[in-house]
């Protein structure tokens, strides 16, 4: 796999984010297309004890 | 004697919630020999700076959020720095604006005595002040800034590394905050003598960036620099021609004496020569360690004056002023313990009548009633008499402070007398639920005694945290996970955990004898010329890899166990004095938990009437799942991959593999929202999303859901509940 630094930005296919996200919820044959799922993100959750303790 | 004018800076980075003791005890004590002193903590002035909103403006500008995730966005798939880098780019574009514009306000509600006690207010605060942590980390990556740490890709261990960040501008935030805000205050203070304190490896950089700037604006000023870290690195650290262009002396151990002699030397009537207690460079070069004085008996200083501290400026509502009535620790046998090496032998106290004074002067100067026992554990006659002596002195306090469990000394009476004196909360060092391993560690506690004694303290109305530590040299999984199940079991009497895996330490007794703890190898780094902590192979007990395992399983069960440790972990993560607060102002943990943290009342789902999408959600549409990302991004343990020291940075080297090993992230969509009053940000689904967008307060929820097949509208139900309850929709009360 090509690492980050060598890869051709020109391969990319440019699809603008709204765009990306609508084609992906139109389309029928996706299966999660009724999935309804609402998740947190939190990353403070990953605060590591060691760390509070330190100080 | 010759007055002189001495400037002590207390240099980021360290806790934002309170000051620390350093300075005003070394401010007092020079002050009392009539010299001029003036006290800057640059720790929460610096905190104070970045968390505002010209600045995150301006780190919002660099960062330029919205730009950098289009082009990751318009990627075909992601591989595993792609996804780091998504992860925090995409909350910054989505809440970035509204972080920055709500900062000050943050900042006003945790110092507000009624807004920080009202807890959705405070957590959305403390969430808003997390975030723009995260803004101004992003603005010098990889460097993060947070509540509690400062680490750059440069180490601390290194020296060379050290010098290479002083300028690094990109990286090092404090190049430009001490150039900005530091520098034009030192200089029209224009001291003759400058201490910088150093006591935790996250100062480092910071203080030897400030050093340079210093030299570069008046060379002769003597700079010398004490503190706790000192006494294990400054041997180390004095052998590097480097360090003596930016410091002139490095003080060890108690810093008073040495600092009221260098300010006789800078008067020209002393030689550095006698100044005790110090390294220094002599003319010649050559590097000398003046002789060590005994320690101080800490019953001739003086209290320690707050006088000149920002003490508005605290992320906390009310003062907690810290107070030492001992140095050294009574007991003093404990074989992982470096202790004697910060402060020196011996263990020395004020008397209980000083203490009790100096709390009083400080209530009547500064309206404190809050106060941190800086001490290492509470002395058994001191445990006896002090609540007495506060009870009949009618001061009306509230403090706390750690304590060795002496079951012994703390009995009924005693634990009653703590709590009626104002003790909300003792730290105990428990380590280990293992008789053997608490043998090994020379801990002189029984853990069944131990035990009885913790819910004595808790029955007294006392909060109780634990010392947990994971991994002691020999110690078999079986007996970790005894500690865990042992707390889990008792956890009615146990408020908080602070956990931690064992560190070898240099300057303890184990590594002295660490054949005798079947330690057979230890793995310097060699181009770690201040390190002082070792990754170790050990004969018998758990191997380091699996002790970080244990100890992240112990982790995840103090999540979901403990309350203080679930939702948010605000009131934790604030650990030195928000959580007390709250203590105090509820009465007792079980009033705490039962008003505050598990109130009898459930977030009521807004689903009634006509649902509609509330104007304080900011949306932003992303090619790729966040949810399935985070979990990827954060199933990385760097310390398990590689320990560092104080850091939980991945090395480049290991990113790269990562990068070429883990299966890159396939497009798929999701919507990041940020709830404007929360500040808590949430990853939808399409279809979630889609429920969301009809919530548009003209459709009752079975017309919202009516457009799905009838299969799925019960589950449609329950996310529109769910939805609700995270405050994402409002109800318009049903049409008349």
């Amino acid at each position: 796999m090509k690492n980050d630094d060598t890869r051709d930005e020109s391969a990319e296919p440019k699809v603008s984010q709204e765009n990306a996200a609508k084609e992906a919820n139109e389309d029928p044959k996706q299966p999660q297309r009724y999935e309804f799922k609402i998740a947190p993100v939190d990353p403070k959750n990953n605060f590591d004890f060691e760390d509070v303790a330190d100080k | 004697m010759t007055p002189m004018k001495v400037a002590l800076l207390f240099p980021p980075q360290g806790h934002f919630t309170q000051p620390y003791l350093s300075l005003p005890s070394l401010t007092a004590y020079l002050r009392t020999h009539g010299h001029e002193v003036e006290q800057f903590d640059e720790n929460i002035e610096a905190y104070d700076h970045f968390l505002s909103e010209a600045y995150l403006r301006r780190a919002l500008e660099k960062i330029d959020a919205r730009a950098r995730m289009a082009e990751l966005d318009a990627k075909s798939e992601l591989v595993f720095s792609d996804m780091e880098r998504y992860q925090v780019l995409s909350e910054i574009a989505v809440a970035g604006d509204e972080v920055a514009g709500s900062i000050e306000e943050a900042k006003r509600v945790i110092r507000s005595k009624e807004d920080f006690y009202d807890y959705e207010r405070y957590l959305w605060a403390g969430r808003t002040i997390e975030q723009g942590l995260r803004i101004v980390s992003t603005a010098f990556a990889p460097t993060k800034l947070t509540a509690h740490g400062f680490i750059m890709r440069f180490r601390v261990e290194r020296t060379d590394e050290i010098i290479a960040a002083l300028d690094c501008e990109d990286e090092n935030p404090f190049v430009d905050f001490f150039r900005e805000h530091t520098m034009p205050r030192l200089k029209a203070a224009d001291p003759d003598l400058i201490g910088i304190s150093l006591t935790f490896a996250s100062q480092v950089i910071p203080v030897l960036t400030l050093c340079r700037q210093i030299k570069a604006w008046k060379p002769d000023v003597h700079i010398t620099v004490g503190g706790g870290l000192l006494a294990y690195t400054a041997e180390k650290l004095s052998k590097r021609e480097e360090l003596w262009g930016l410091i002139d002396s490095l003080v060890l151990l108690e810093g008073e004496r040495p600092l009221l002699q260098l300010t006789e030397h800078v008067a020209g009537e002393r030689d550095l020569a006698d100044v005790t207690n110090i390294i220094y460079r002599d003319d010649a070069g050559e590097v000398r360690v003046t002789p060590q004085e005994k320690p101080l008996d800490i019953s001739t200083l003086p209290t320690p004056d707050f006088d000149g501290l920002p003490l508005d400026r605290y992320f906390s509502p009310e003062l907690v002023l810290p107070l030492a009535a001992t140095r050294g620790c009574y007991w003093g046998k404990c074989v992982f313990c470096t202790l004697y090496t910060v402060i020196g032998p011996g263990y020395r106290g004020r008397s209980i009548e000083q203490t009790i004074e100096d709390m009083r002067s400080l209530q009547e100067k500064h309206g404190a009633n809050s106060f941190y026992l800086a001490i290492e554990d509470l002395p058994p006659e001191m445990a006896r008499a002090f609540p007495r002596a506060i009870l009949d002195a009618g001061l009306n306090v509230n403090w706390w402070c750690d304590a060795r469990l002496e079951h012994k000394v703390f009995d009924e009476e005693v634990c009653r007398d703590l709590a009626a004196s104002g003790c909300k909360r003792i730290a105990y060092g428990y380590e280990s639920a293992s008789k053997r391993v608490l043998a090994r560690m020379c801990k002189g506690i029984d853990p069944e005694e131990s035990m009885k004694l913790i819910r004595r303290t808790h029955d007294a109305g006392i909060s109780v945290t634990l010392y947990a530590m994971i991994g002691f040299p020999t110690e078999t999984r079986e007996e970790a996970m005894e500690t865990l199940e042992t707390i889990l079991a008792n956890r009615d009497s146990i408020q908080e955990v602070s956990a931690r895996v064992f560190y070898l330490d240099e300057r303890s007794e184990i590594f002295q004898r660490r054949e005798e703890f079947d330690i057979d190898e230890i793995y310097p780094d060699p181009e770690a010329d201040l390190q002082v902590y070792y990754d170790f192979h050990c004969k018998s007990g758990m191997s380091r890899a699996e002790a970080r395992q244990v100890y992240l399983d112990f982790t995840k069960a103090l999540r979901s166990h403990f309350p203080v440790f679930q939702n948010t972990n605000m009131l934790y993560h604030e650990l030195k004095s928000h959580y007390f607060l709250y203590l105090v102002k509820h009465g007792t943990f079980e009033a705490l938990r039962d008003e505050v943290l598990e109130p009898n009342v459930e977030r009521v789902a807004a689903t009634g009437g006509r649902p509609r999408r509330g104007d304080h959600v900011l949306e932003l549409p992303l090619a790729f799942d966040r949810s399935v990302l985070d979990d990827i991004v954060n199933s990385i343990d760097s310390a398990t991959i590689r320990p560092r020291y104080q850091s939980d940075l991945l090395e480049d080297e290991d990113r790269a593999r990562f990068d070429r090993e883990l299966p890159p992230l396939a497009r798929s969509p999701s919507t990041l929202l940020y709830n404007a009053r929360t500040a808590e940000v949430q990853c939808l689904s399409p279809a979630a999303a889609d429920l969301l967008e009809r919530c548009d307060g003209r459709r009752s929820p079975e017309e919202i859901v009516s457009v799905y097949p009838e299969e799925v509208r019960p589950q449609a139900l329950a996310a529109l509940e769910t939805i609700s309850k995270a405050g994402l929709i409002e109800a318009v009360p049903p049409r008349h």
